[in-house]
């Protein structure tokens, strides 16, 4: 027997768009992500991160594919 | 040697059967998520390997249910990406997702699960929820359909669908980025997570957090992205109400990769 493994709905998608990473900042006030820049590729959103980190007072900060959000892993207790 | 490490992984599972039990009761939940030292090197060393892609493959291992159902993975297999968007999304090779199922029904293994990771700091999205339950759900049906003859299996089907403890098999998702992170999920109820040694046995051990009840800001955004997808024709009203559910029903535990070693006993 085959299996039939459901295609994530993304594949089918098929973005043609380039891929683009998001560095986000957890938002007390706002209760939500916001973004403080976008970049074309992973060294470069590694390196934003670092940079911006003084700009995130929260202290939340991270970099994601465009379309994709972090889980509060402070929250989380991870 | 093939069996010698059969015996060791059928005396691991005892074990972590005897000992949990008590503490499953205790939690008020059944379910034990497990791995052993080699998985938790394949984590470390994937998380390392990741980078502008996704990457994964198919967790092995036994089962076994009393009171407390252990879910005890000892073995993977890497498996290609085929996805046409390998940068957003992970779909394994059917070849290698055949020969895993080959291994099931010949009784080499009672579990599997499958395992990818984000190149970024994401957490698992609406359609790795969606994925993993209908793969495990798939999965469930043809090791329970191997057990019975073919006329049997279709009187039965729909009974032992119904009990569906599919839902309970989990999936696994390694983040990169400077601190990756290991998610384990799984649906309907709460589960223990840990890590154990042969002979060891396990030292520490984490309880899953209910998705929508404590993050609700990622199941919000989780429902939205899946809401847009609708609007944009990309999935079905059907699959609309079936990827809900998987949110609604997530479980999971999150770890940073560097503390999953601390999980497992210490070198006697």
């Amino acid at each position: 027997m085959r299996i039939r493994i459901r295609l994530p709905f993304r594949v089918r998608a098929s973005a043609s768009r380039p891929l683009v990473y998001e560095i986000v900042c957890w938002d007390e006030e706002k209760g939500d992500w916001v973004v403080l820049e976008r970049v074309r590729d992973k060294r470069a959103a590694m390196d934003a991160v670092r940079r911006l980190r003084s700009r995130c007072p929260s202290g939340e900060i991270y970099f994601v594919r465009e379309g994709f959000r972090p889980l509060r892993l402070a929250e989380s207790g991870a | 040697m093939v069996e010698a490490v059969s015996t060791r992984v059928s005396d691991l599972l005892w074990e972590l059967g005897t000992k949990f039990e008590e503490i499953t009761r205790r939690e008020g939940t059944r379910n034990v998520v497990v791995v052993t030292r080699d998985v938790v090197d394949y984590f470390t060393d994937i998380a390392r390997a990741t980078d502008r892609v996704e990457m994964g493959g198919f967790l092995l291992g036994r089962f076994l249910s009393n009171h407390a159902r252990i879910f005890l993975f000892h073995d993977y297999v890497q498996a290609r990406n085929v996805s046409e968007d390998p940068e957003v999304s992970y779909l394994p090779d059917r070849e290698a997702a055949d020969e895993v199922f080959a291994l099931l029904r010949e009784g080499r293994y009672d579990a599997v699960s499958v395992m990818h990771t984000h190149p970024d700091e994401a957490a698992f999205s609406d359609s790795d929820l969606s994925a993993g339950r209908s793969f495990a759900e798939e999965t469930w049906e043809i090791m329970e359909s191997s057990k019975y003859p073919e006329d049997l299996w279709k009187e039965i089907r729909t009974e032992v669908l119904s009990k569906r403890p599919c839902l309970y098999v989990p999936n696994f998702l390694v983040t990169g980025g400077y601190n990756p992170v290991l998610y384990v999920y799984a649906y309907a109820t709460p589960f223990i997570f840990t890590a154990a040694a042969d002979g060891r046995g396990v030292s520490s051990w984490y309880k899953s957090k209910r998705l929508c009840s404590e993050f609700g800001e990622h199941c919000k955004f989780l429902e939205k992205r899946v809401l847009r997808a609708v609007e944009l024709g990309l999935i079905s009203e059907r699959d609309y109400a079936y990827i809900l559910d998987c949110i609604y029903d997530c479980y999971f535990v999150a770890i940073p990769i560097k503390r999953l070693e601390k999980l497992l006993p210490p070198e006697v």
